[in-house]
């Protein structure tokens, strides 16, 4: 394909992750687009949409690529701005903003069922998903993504991608059909158990496939030290074994002795090691020497049931390993290749999609060898296309959204499942749950594109932690953490006896009818678990933590269970290793391992930072210097309260917003809907959003308080909810509904927020 | 019901896969019928031997009460007598000959000439999330799919009940319910997380006055008017006829079914002022308005410690809310035409820990049945006698599965293609226990 070049006056800054040479000019290139698509309309008989208008195109582009509707200052911003390529201008914006990195997050979350917790686990989810919204942020190229998603192995906090593995912990075969989906556009699930019904794959190309990523171990999770240890236990109790085997009866019975003493307090050091575990359980993922066998009832004469897989791939070329490369990298390498037949198309229809609300194929996920494109030149053009940028997904929606046919006002007609669509412009689509949301958020905060930095350093130091407790028990020898547990197993045992007075205890109150006396008894019973963590803590964790910290070079301080640590010199000093006042051993503060806590002086200029910001909207809308402190106050609590969809775990928790709006439960691919549902007009008409966009200092309501006069007012109102002024009519009808007794701007601002046309992307 | 049934004939205009394969399944398959071209051996193969075994519904609503976190079988529904494996528990008598349960279900023990209970349940499934899953769906817990709970299967088959409330309610705090499963969202239970909350957003916000409110909804159609008449797409259209479903649930007098206080704080107090017990009370006041399946789940199972210490606690919970709701069905005429089941994702290990607690056992554990056509006052099945193995009348999960939608007259052997047009069938070809039922 031949590069447009920059012509016309018409510069735009370079993606600098395009290839080298030729400056990438997104506007030149969507014309071949457009022109591709003039042919197939001609040949049709069909015309473009009429052009939309700018309040009609800047809200689509906001909530297209930022997810959210425009600031009513933003939209203003755009309209006014008299250059003729402005368009293009804002689409280059948004597209590097942090907005378009929380809207694809969302995207992606939905296609990769990414969970902050669920069946990765809290630390393996995080660090998957802060690394989806990393690579997002940077513009990783997609094909870079994915190699790192499906070669993924290390830790958590080294690698979120182990995130990819971890979200199937205990499915490898159940992965291997999601990323034939999800990356190949490829159903093959049903291989699994069978020859495809209605495709041509059979399941020996499953199993094939799937020997690549079956050794990829999502239960590896003791470390050195812990795997040390229990082969000292191992051991051990075989050394007891050997000798009740010998021949000398003495030998015999002291084994036996021996073999009982270490089974009874094996349990106990089994137990305690178990609790520490869990701690850093399901974190890793390692590459093992695993073979995948075909299941006990294979029906086909290819193989044998049982017998073992050779890897394999299902189409295009062979996974060869490269000199250096591991085979699971080959694979990677194959998957992503440019040459893969399936590769490219299905993203390249991912990112149409998300402009037209249709693919050129659909289901993208699910072609055939027989599937053909609706229009068949574009599908070809926009593989080459996406090959020619190197992936680079940002330059690649520059674009889409540039193309003429996008900014042409929705179709009017309502698409039918089935038929083939000639894309004269985009569908009218409901907005997402997240666009919902953070639409609404938009509504209450002058500045959503802010960088949420608390929900990120949280996100952060979850990770940090688990990576420091990790380590701390990796710096213990296994003797030492063995020597530990001993000590901890002691405390268990003790426990384990005191439960059973307990329970005699607590029976016999309650027979008697003494209700304090067994629930003070009850209370103990509980606080035997908290006793159990500080014998960990002091018997092991404490010990770990302060080599480790010594390790690092920080002075290790002294630890006396439940008084925290003291160190003269480490006082306040963040180069030292600290305890926390809670006794927590967990806690104690390392360098490297905990971000440096703020001075006063640092915590007051981040403040004070804010805070000019703030002084700054405060002036835009007029706020008067005595209002200031409240509209901090206001301010920092909108920037607490009101998150990004992406900045809330994912998927939110049940009962949320999102969820009432159709927010996938990331259970299964694509699994977002965007249909009408009675909880969600429920939530629309009586829910707790309402009071909080009409406070004072919303988005919304600054707006409205700008506006001198009355129908100044509808205006901002229109302005912030619908991205445009009203049409007489609608000022007609409004000015009749005071007839009905409703003259408050709230009345009308909570008509529009229950308008269809706020909902739907235009 | 219109809540529940909208949704699935609404098409929104925008083409989800979810939408397409549904439609391209029900245009090239036909949804629910066993197609030709799965006459083929591998695809028809794991039908042949779903149960065909069909009747008319013996019980018209359902209650599941789920003991989340693995009940102590021993301890609750097959206590043994003699064995070290007891551990401190002993069976009572019940009003039922020859059954015996547990002496810390004593309320419940008076009811059990309603109840039937299993006691050879078994499951491979040892992990709470993967149990939890498999004693809602009947499947195994899968990357690729979600199955559906009961419920949604109930929704699919038999639409709605004759309420403006939703056909289909959980009454819990689990978050992994599998809810619709592969089916619409619309088919999904409504979650209640607190009874004694009632449901959310159904009142006209506060400092607005009814009337106030209905001129605000008429305004938003005014203005709305122009996108409507240029918009004339389903999902538009949908939420006109939403916002109507809406309104009208908020006037519904069925909605006095989530207003607890209406009972006398005698019958509140019986069934326990927590949690569980008020939601038992909240189920039976659904059904009566028209509810079909309720679920209310009651956590705190997993006693790995001090098992005899928490049993107690949880039984005493768990006695008063169930035995109060088998009685006052009865009392009300609504057993007869009502299930209630209890089960849980696995039993415990009849071995007593190190710290006096049990662990997992998914080998050998129980469940019950009450009303909607099931003969009260018996046993089936059998473990051994510490418990430890099924030794007579094993019942898989897929089986229990069975008996409930057998009592509700669902076809077993009916095949539905999810919209990966993968073929399913509700209980994964379990068999109905017909030996339960009178």
């Amino acid at each position: 394909m031949k590069h447009a070049f920059a012509s016309l006056g018409l510069v735009l800054s370079v993606f600098a992750s395009v290839t080298s040479g030729a400056t990438f000019n997104p506007v030149a290139e969507a014309r071949e687009i457009d022109s591709i698509l003039e042919r197939d309309w001609k040949a049709n008989g069909l015309k473009q949409n009429a052009a939309a208008d700018d309040n009609t195109m800047v809200r689509r582009l906001y909530l297209d690529i930022v997810g959210r509707i425009p600031t009513a200052r933003e939209a203003e911003a755009f309209l006014n701005d008299g250059s003729p390529d402005k368009k293009a201008k804002l689409i280059e914006r948004l597209l590097k903003s942090e907005g378009q990195a929380l809207h694809a997050f969302n995207y992606w979350a939905d296609v990769l069922r990414a969970q902050t917790s669920g069946q990765a686990r809290i630390i393996a989810g995080t660090a998957y998903t802060e690394y989806l919204k990393d690579s997002l942020r940077e513009n990783k190229p997609y094909d870079q993504l994915v190699r790192e998603l499906v070669s993924a192995q290390g830790q958590a906090w080294d690698n979120g991608a182990i995130g990819y593995y971890m979200r199937d912990r205990g499915m490898p075969l159940d992965n291997l059909a999601n990323t034939a989906r999800v990356f190949l556009g490829t159903r093959i699930e049903c291989a699994q158990c069978h020859d495809h019904p209605f495709d041509k794959w059979t399941q020996m190309q499953f199993f094939q496939m799937g020997a690549f990523t079956y050794g990829l171990d999502t239960n590896d999770y003791y470390g050195a030290s812990m795997n040390d240890m229990r082969g000292i236990v191992r051991d051990r109790e075989s050394e007891a074994r050997a000798m009740m085997k010998s021949k000398d009866k003495k030998e015999q019975a002291k084994g036996k002795e021996l073999y009982e003493k270490y089974r009874k307090e094996g349990q106990y050091v089994t137990r305690a090691i178990a609790d520490l575990r869990n701690q850093i359980q399901y974190t890793q993922v390692t590459l093992k020497d695993k073979d995948l066998r075909l299941p006990h009832d294979y029906q086909y004469d290819d193989a044998k049931p049982k017998s073992v897989v050779a890897p394999a791939t299902m189409m295009g070329h062979k996974a060869e390993p490269r000199p250096g490369e591991t085979q699971l990298d080959a694979y990677a390498r194959w998957m992503t290749s440019p040459e893969n037949p399936r590769f490219t198309k299905v993203v390249a229809n991912r990112l149409w999609k998300r402009a037209f609300g249709v693919a050129l194929i659909e289901p993208l996920d699910e072609l055939l060898d027989s599937s053909v494109a609706m229009v068949p030149e574009l599908m070809t053009h926009l593989e080459k296309l996406m090959v020619e940028l190197n992936y680079d997904m940002r330059a690649f929606q520059s674009v889409i959204y540039n193309t003429k046919a996008y900014q042409s006002e929705v179709t009017r007609e309502e698409y039918a499942l089935g038929t083939v669509y000639h894309f004269t412009g985009p569908l009218l689509r409901r907005m997402t749950a997240e666009q919902m949301w953070d639409s609404f958020v938009t509504l209450i905060n002058p500045d959503p594109e802010m960088e949420n930095a608390v929900a990120r350093e949280k996100a952060e130091q979850r990770l940090l932690s688990a990576m420091k407790m990790r380590d701390a028990l990796d710096s213990l020898t296994g003797e030492q953490l063995f020597e530990g547990a001993r000590e901890a197993a002691k405390a268990y045992k003790a426990r384990a006896e005191r439960t059973i007075e307990l329970q005699t205890q607590i029976a016999k109150a309650r027979a008697d009818e003494d209700k304090d006396k067994a629930k003070e008894l009850g209370r103990q019973l509980s606080g035997l678990q908290k006793e159990m963590r500080k014998e960990l803590d002091k018997h092991i964790v404490a010990p770990a933590m302060q080599t480790l910290a010594a390790k690092v070079g920080a002075k290790p301080v002294s630890y006396t269970p439940g008084k925290g640590g003291s160190s003269d010199e480490a006082e306040g000093s963040m180069m030292m290793a600290s305890m926390t006042s809670s006794g927590d051993a967990a806690k104690m503060k390392i360098p490297g391992y905990d971000k440096p806590e703020l001075t006063k002086e640092e915590r007051a200029a981040a403040e004070k930072a804010l805070q000019a910001e703030w002084t700054k909207e405060a002036q835009y809308y007029g706020i008067p210097e005595k209002e200031l402190k409240y509209y901090f106050q206001a301010r920092s609590s909108q920037i607490k309260n009101w998150l990004r969809a992406a900045e809330i775990d994912s998927p939110a928790p049940r009962g949320h917003y999102l969820r009432e709006f159709g927010q996938s439960d990331r259970e299964t691919i694509e699994n977002a809907n965007n249909e009408a549902s009675v909880p969600q007009a429920l939530a629309m008409m009586n829910g707790q959003l309402l009071p909080q966009i009409l406070n004072k200092y919303s988005q919304l309501m600054l707006n409205v308080a700008k506006a001198k006069y009355p129908d100044d007012q509808v205006e901002a109102t229109y302005m912030s909810v619908l991205t445009r002024k009203p049409t007489q009519q609608e000022r007609d009808v409004w000015a009749a509904a005071s007839e009905s007794g409703l003259n408050e701007i709230d009345d009308l601002i909570y008509a529009l927020l229950n308008t269809q046309q706020f909902i739907f992307v235009q | 019901m219109s809540f529940n049934l909208r949704s699935s004939t609404v098409r929104g205009n925008e083409l989800s896969r979810r939408q397409f394969a549904v439609r391209t399944a029900s245009s090239m398959l036909g949804v629910g019928l066993l197609p030709d071209m799965f006459a083929s051996k591998a695809s028809a193969a794991p039908f042949e031997d779903a149960s065909p075994l069909k009747q008319v519904p013996t019980a018209r609503n359902v209650i599941y009460l789920y003991m989340s976190g693995g009940q102590s079988h021993l301890d609750t529904w097959d206590p043994k007598v003699g064995v070290e494996t007891a551990g401190p528990t002993k069976p009572i008598k019940t009003s039922a000959d020859g059954v015996r349960i547990s002496e810390y279900l004593p309320l419940t023990a008076r009811q059990m000439h309603h109840v039937a209970v299993i006691n050879s349940l078994t499951s491979t499934q040892g992990a709470h999330e993967q149990g939890n899953y498999m004693m809602h769906t009947s499947y195994e817990m899968r990357g690729t799919i979600r199955h559906p709970a009961m419920g949604a299967w109930m929704n699919v088959f038999q639409g709605g009940g004759n309420s403006s409330l939703p056909n289909f309610v959980y009454v819990g705090n689990d978050s992994r319910h599998p809810g619709a499963g592969f089916f619409p969202a619309s088919k999904s239970p409504l979650y209640v997380n607190n009874p004694e909350n009632g449901l959310k957003n159904v009142t006209v916000q506060k400092g607005i006055t009814e009337d106030q409110f209905h001129a605000r909804m008429d305004l938003a159609a005014g203005l709305d008017q122009d996108f409507r008449k240029e918009f004339p797409h389903r999902n538009v259209n949908a939420y006109a006829e939403m916002y109507d479903d809406a309104m009208k649930m908020m006037k519904s007098e069925d909605l006095k079914a989530f207003d607890l206080t209406e009972e006398a704080d005698e019958t509140r107090n019986a069934y326990g002022k927590n949690s569980f017990g008020q939601g038992c009370l909240l189920a039976r006041r659904l059904v009566e308005r028209g509810v079909r399946f309720v679920e209310v789940s009651l956590g705190g199972w997993d006693t790995h410690v001090a098992n005899f210490v928490k049993v107690p606690e949880n039984c005493a919970t768990l006695d008063a809310g169930l035995a109060n709701l088998i009685g006052d069905l009865h009392a009300r005429g609504l057993l007869d035409e009502t299930l209630v089941v209890l089960c849980s994702e696995f039993g415990r290990t009849p071995t007593i820990n190190q710290n006096v607690g049990r662990d997992h056992y998914p080998k050998a554990f129980s469940g019950i049945m009450a009303g909607g056509g099931i003969a009260g006052g018996q046993t089936y099945g059998k473990t051994d006698k510490e418990g430890r193995e099924v030794v007579e009348g094993k019942v898989q999960i897929p089986d229990f599965n069975a008996t409930i939608a057998y009592a509700l007259g669902l076809p077993l052997n009916q095949v539905i293609y999810s919209p990966s047009k993968r073929p399913f069938t509700i209980a994964d070809k379990g068999k109905p226990l017909t030996h339960l039922f009178s």
